[in-house]
């Protein structure tokens, strides 16, 4: 993950430095910590959960090992008297547009789920494939990648488990057999959660619509099944709680 | 005794007004020892004024930072002088890019994709 830009369009960020109660690598977001058994002031956010997020890490280099930079990757913190104290920069804008690679599963870097049309729609509204899951994507988005549709997308309306996805706004031409689409569970302005793979850099997009930590989705950047991504903004941060 | 070749430095212009902005470091202050630490330990990106990239060049190269090309800090204060500027750079130690790096031409260029997502060469 990375933030890309803020709200006003900018790339000019506030960047602070905080104590760490948890290893992080650069990318990842953080939130604030809540434990006061916490070592620190910032530890990990989970898969689903940003919940009083802080900001995406800029930069961390391993603690312990003086000539590191960029080979962990990571940063953590010491209870050692006499080691460094653990810190990292962070961006913190709370309007900071943050960027994640959508991943086909938990784990990062797993490729969209490829959805093959079975049946013929003349009217260009019904996408039918065993394959688009059982997790609805109702609210979601769909868009063709192979067909006399490719390059259009549209917002899912009816999601049926395991059987098909139906679009009130039609394609623009009929969708044959074989076309095939790509679907994520991300609309900007509708999608209020999304949910981090395990290593906690991309989103998760097999998940249903509305899953995960609070965020907004800003933009969709739609393009093939390794290489799209969706753009979001903390809903719940720490400068500007939800709750 | 080895022969020594010493040849006078020609002084331009920009060379005598850039060394009275950005004098060298004395031979009596150690050589960047904050910074060091910042870059080789703590922080995987550092914040540097442009006189403050001019004065630890040398650290810049040989740990392999470099400006990021969009991201800058706002309000923020030089790790090297401690002084607070309204815009400042973020070098990025470069080994760390690639997987959450991205600039605005690369993403300039996927919106131009988006009008059409499909990568080149996919073949489904």
């Amino acid at each position: 993950m990375q933030a890309v830009k803020r709200l006003d369009g900018s790339s000019d960020y506030h960047i602070l430095d905080y104590k760490l109660s948890a290893t992080v690598v650069e990318g990842q977001p953080v939130i604030a910590s809540a434990t006061g058994a916490d070592g620190g002031e910032i530890t990990d956010a989970t898969t689903t959960s940003l919940l009083d997020m802080l900001g995406i890490v800029l930069g961390a280099s391993g603690l312990a090992s003086p000539r590191s930079v960029g080979l962990a990757g990571s940063l953590t913190y010491s209870a050692t008297q006499g080691d460094t104290e653990g810190m990292v920069r962070v961006i913190v804008n709370p309007d900071a547009i943050i960027r994640a690679l959508m991943s086909g599963g938990a784990a990062a870097g797993t490729a969209l789920v490829l959805l093959s049309n079975t049946a013929a729609s003349a009217g260009g509204t019904l996408i039918t494939d065993a394959d688009v899951g059982t997790a609805s994507m109702d609210d979601g988005i769909v868009w063709c990648i192979s067909g006399a549709n490719v390059g259009q997308s549209r917002k899912i309306t009816t999601f049926t488990s395991a059987t098909s996805i139906t679009v009130t706004v039609p394609f623009r031409r009929a969708i044959a057999v074989s076309d095939e689409f790509l679907q994520a569970p991300y609309l900007p302005l509708t999608t209020r959660a999304i949910q981090l793979t395990t290593n906690l850099l991309e989103a998760n997009a097999i998940i249903a619509v509305g899953t995960g930590g609070n965020a907004t989705v800003v933009e969709v950047i739609l393009n093939g099944r390794s290489d799209s991504y969706v753009h979001f903004i903390a809903r719940d941060h720490i400068f500007n709680e939800l709750s | 005794m080895g022969l020594t070749i010493i040849v006078p430095r020609a002084w331009r212009t920009i060379d005598k007004v850039k060394s009275q902005l950005f004098p060298r470091r004395k031979a009596t202050i150690p050589p960047a020892a904050w910074i060091g630490e910042l870059m080789e330990r703590r922080m995987g990106a550092v914040i540097l004024c442009q006189p403050c990239i001019w004065k630890y060049g040398d650290w810049i190269k040989r740990l392999g930072y470099a400006k990021h090309p969009d991201i800058r800090s706002k309000g923020g204060r030089c790790d090297g002088c401690k002084q607070s500027y309204d815009l400042l750079p973020v070098l990025i130690a470069e080994e760390k890019r690639g997987r959450a790096e991205v600039t605005r031409a690369a993403m300039d260029a996927e919106h131009r994709r988006r009008l059409c997502p499909v990568p080149e060469g996919f073949t489904g």
